[in-house]
């Protein structure tokens, strides 16, 4: 057999072994094999781009990474993967790696050494540490994460740090904790295998999260009697697949919410046993508070009676058949419903609000806390939940769900850092947006941030308005931007430094997933050239502060803030670049970090038994035989070993009570509405072959050419009314700037008349340029989806 | 050279899923494993990774077929 029969016999095994789970729904006889050839080296790792958190089989030979494959043992994707997973190896092989750290000098990039790069990054610390701030992301691995978050809040306490995910999942955050009274849903995936009715919220999993999409598919496929619904507010993929696509209008959420729960209060059909068990009622305050104001049931009925089918037509444009029709599934005590959302929701500046209202309808409806019964809010970036939700990277947060302002918290984290009493800052950082524009506001004018360090993001293109948040800073003196990425990305290329950073399975590392899976990996092959550990980069600065006296850099017996030890418990000097992986660093700031898990029983397994697994969701408790158990569906007896009272106990609740909040929350218009000047409503978005801002999937040739660029979708009526033919490039311009591009007419997703889609993903066109920086009072998430715009053919030049 | 698993779902519609099949079968590019119920094992064949992207956007667009799901591929780097 040569060796392309060879890689033939085993690809053909490996896809009949998948033909007959799909079709079977069962597992296969025999293991697809593991190796295609001899000399192929495999090992397991979680993708590096969406936060449903597949599986891969990483296959390496000779340093490099040579093959990708689905991974047959992961119950997230169970062998599957989607157009990107599948060429998630040459995310490493992009020819502009950024190799060497380089620094602005005469208005250009030059190379240095990494001891001039490191201290210039102690210089700006020590020159002005309360202005030093990190601004990191989901895509940091979880060790990542903690370490500069123990750096910032630990060791400078100026709290000044902050994550992209603010920008992505800050709502689905306080609508959990406002709901709950903690984090994070308490269904899992396994909820879209036992569903009847699955509900998406201004949701498109079809392009967003395929490998989960795909389990829903595949139950029709089987036979399963599957409802799909499309709540949307535009045609899309996930639309093609839809039993029912219901349109709205932009920001009409909140009314179809409480639409439904009007009408199962007016019908009778709420669940009345349910909600006198295990539910309160809240409403808003001004100003604006996680808790609220107690409300009466009869207030509740009250208030929600406003939202007749008539009002919510008007209010959302959905027909009062539509409305009916929701009404009458939540109604059905028979059926089991599950609700995705994303961005729809989150990036909303009502999305506190919406995500309550979701919350609550299911509450009301009794649709909860049954496998298949879920309320379940899905993640963009690979570990958002693992390193931003749980280890707590936003400027007031703690690791384990612990934060800042809260004495009690503070002193528990400094008994777990060993530090002095009084060490952790009770005044919370700059959230994302107030940090970029104070960063981007002359010092002596109240722009106190005047240096920041990016990790793993690319907030030039992925904040809005950048012209105003992130473009004034590069032209203010006394501004210096740090820049740790992989690629020269448009933020990079905007830095006066730049550090060289592994990627994925260059480096160890660990990520948490959407539905609370945490998932460990080792480092398989070297980074390129001079690129280093995220990790490490951070622990070499805290390094270099410790030795110039910075007294943050030590705990109360004087050791160093990140004493790595050898089994023999002597430290290791891992800041030495040569020593970095003598120990597994990520280990032993992972059994740190888990000690902080318990608190809000969170609880994290030893580091041990996430490298057996594909993956382990928390909560995660040792058994009587030492074992480890993971929790499917939380806040249920009988899976979570913390609810012991009742069939389902909140044991976080708000109220102390065991209960949790149904909200009632107003329709509010959006901040910026179309008028004569800007008639049209433009969203941004995603698209299946690209992730992000395209950093990494424009640079994989295969994804590229499949998706060369970004366009605008806008109805054929108002192209024809412009006078604009499909891929004709047009203006699109806000009150903030403008961006020319061309127009897909009839293409993959349809908006309707008077609006705009464009996807993000294109470095070359800002979108960004054009959205508003307006953001939700508590997530303090901006709204990308709403904003008025104007088309205009493009000028000619 | 590129080597991809795949798999293929066929719709039921039995004349249109019929000529899908013989259409495959004639492909010289693909391996056809036995189809089990909807779902076709499929080895695809190609020069290139570009090849291989547009044979599955071709794969796709047949009438008779549903989706098509992308298990592995083997590339190599240069």
């Amino acid at each position: 057999m040569d060796r392309r029969d060879f890689l033939k016999s085993t690809a053909l095994a490996t896809a009949t072994a998948a033909a007959t789970r799909l079709a079977l729904g069962q597992e296969p006889v025999a293991a697809a094999p593991r190796t295609t050839d001899d000399d192929v080296t495999w090992d397991k790792a979680p993708c590096r781009f969406c936060g449903t958190g597949c599986h891969v089989q990483v296959g390496t030979r000779g340093g490099k990474v040579v093959a990708i494959a689905g991974d047959q043992k992961a119950e997230v994707n169970k062998g599957l993967l989607c157009v990107k997973g599948y060429h998630v190896g040459l995310a490493l092989y992009g020819a502009d790696r950024l190799t060497r750290p380089l620094l602005r000098k005469d208005g250009k990039l030059v190379p240095i050494a990494w001891d001039q790069a490191l201290d210039i990054v102690v210089d700006r610390v020590l020159a002005n540490p309360a202005g030093f701030a990190i601004y990191g992301s989901g895509q940091w691995t979880i060790p990542e994460g903690y370490a500069a978050q123990k750096l910032i809040k630990g060791g400078l306490a100026n709290n000044q740090i902050d994550p992209n995910a603010r920008l992505c999942m800050a709502s689905a955050v306080t609508g959990f904790l406002s709901t709950y009274g903690v984090d994070e849903p308490a269904g899992c995936y396994d909820d879209l295998d036992r569903a009847d009715v699955v509900v998406c919220w201004g949701n498109n999993p079809a392009e967003m999260h395929p490998v989960l999409f795909s389990r829903l598919v595949d139950r029709r496929a089987r036979g399963d009697k599957l409802v799909l619904i499309d709540l949307t507010t535009r045609r899309t993929r996930t639309s093609a697949f839809a039993d029912r696509t219901i349109f709205f209008q932009p920001q009409g959420d909140l009314a179809i919410a409480n639409g439904i729960a009007n009408l199962l209060l007016e019908r009778g059909t709420w669940d009345r046993p349910f909600v006198e068990k295990f539910c309160n009622f809240r409403q808003t305050t001004d100003p604006l508070t996680l808790d609220g104001r107690p409300m009466t049931f009869d207030e509740y009925r009250q208030a929600m009676s406003a939202y007749t089918p008539a009002r919510v037509a008007e209010l959302a444009g959905v027909s009062p058949d539509d409305l009916s029709y929701l009404a009458d599934l939540f109604g059905r005590r028979d059926l089991r419903i599950t609700s995705l959302w994303c961005m729809g929701m989150n990036q909303h500046t009502q999305g506190t609000a919406i995500n309550d209202l979701v919350h609550g309808v299911h509450l009301l409806s009794g649709h909860f806390g049954k496998p298949g019964d879920a309320p379940t809010s899905l993640t963009g970036q690979p570990s958002a939940c693992g390193t931003v939700r749980e280890v707590g990277t936003l400027a007031h947060g703690l690791p384990g769900g612990l934060v800042v302002t809260k004495a009690e918290h503070r002193t528990e984290a400094e008994g777990h850092w060993n530090l002095p009493p009084g060490r952790i800052n009770p005044k919370p950082g700059y959230h994302t947006v107030e940090m970029w524009r104070r960063f981007s506001t002359p010092s002596d004018q109240g722009g106190d941030i005047d240096t920041i360090w990016v990790q793993v993001t690319n907030p030039a293109r992925s904040l809005p308005n950048v012209d105003a948040l992130f473009y004034p800073s590069r032209k203010l003196p006394g501004k210096f931007l740090i820049v740790s990425d992989v690629y020269p990305t448009a933020t990079a290329m905007a830095a006066d430094l730049v550090l060289p950073s592994a990627m994925w399975v260059e480096k160890n590392g660990m990520f948490g997933n959407s539905e609370r899976r945490t998932q460990q990996w080792f480092k398989m092959v070297a980074p390129p050239g001079e690129a280093r550990d995220d990790c490490w980069q951070t622990i070499a600065v805290a390094r270099r502060l410790h030795d110039r006296g910075h007294p943050g850099m030590k705990d109360k017996d004087g050791k160093f803030l990140f004493n790595i030890v050898d089994e023999t418990d002597r430290p290791v000097p891992v800041w030495d670049w040569r020593r970095y992986y003598d120990v597994n660093v990520d280990a032993q700031l992972f059994e740190e970090y888990r000690r902080f898990s318990r608190h809000k029983h969170k609880d994290l397994a030893p580091y041990a038994e996430y490298v057996k697994a594909r993956g382990l969701r928390w909560p995660v408790v040792e058994q009587p035989d030492h074992t480890w158990r993971e929790t499917k569906f939380r806040f249920v007896r009988g899976d979570d070993p913390y609810a012991t009272k009742d069939d389902v106990q909140f044991y976080h609740s708000v109220t102390k009570d065991d209960r949790a909040l149904i909200w009632f929350h107003p329709h509010q218009p959006p901040p910026e509405v179309p008028d004569r000047d800007y008639p049209m409503l433009l969203c941004t978005g995603r698209v299946i072959e690209h992730w992000h801002t395209g950093t990494i999937t424009m640079r994989i040739p295969q994804l590229q050419r499949a998706m060369p660029q970004a366009y605008c979708e806008i109805h054929r009526a108002d192209a024809a009314a412009l006078g604009v033919a499909d891929g004709e490039v047009v203006t699109i311009e806000s009150r903030r700037g403008r961006v020319d591009l061309p127009v897909w007419l009839d293409g993959r997703g349809q908006p309707p008349p008077g609006q705009v889609f464009v996807p993000f993903f294109d470095e070359s066109i800002v979108i960004n340029l054009v959205t508003l920086e307006n953001y939700d009072p508590l997530s303090k998430q901006p709204d990308y989806k709403k904003c008025a715009v104007r088309i205009r053919r493009r000028a000619s030049p | 050279m590129v080597v991809a698993a795949l798999v293929v779902t066929l719709t039921s519609g039995p004349v249109e899923r019929e000529l899908a099949l013989a259409q495959l079968a004639d492909d010289p590019r693909l391996t056809l494993g036995a189809p089990v119920r909807d779902h076709l094992p499929v080895v695809a064949t190609t020069d290139d990774a570009a090849a291989g992207v547009a044979l599955v956007e071709g794969l796709s667009a047949l009438s008779a077929v549903a989706r098509v799901d992308v298990l592995s591929i083997e590339f190599e780097v240069a």
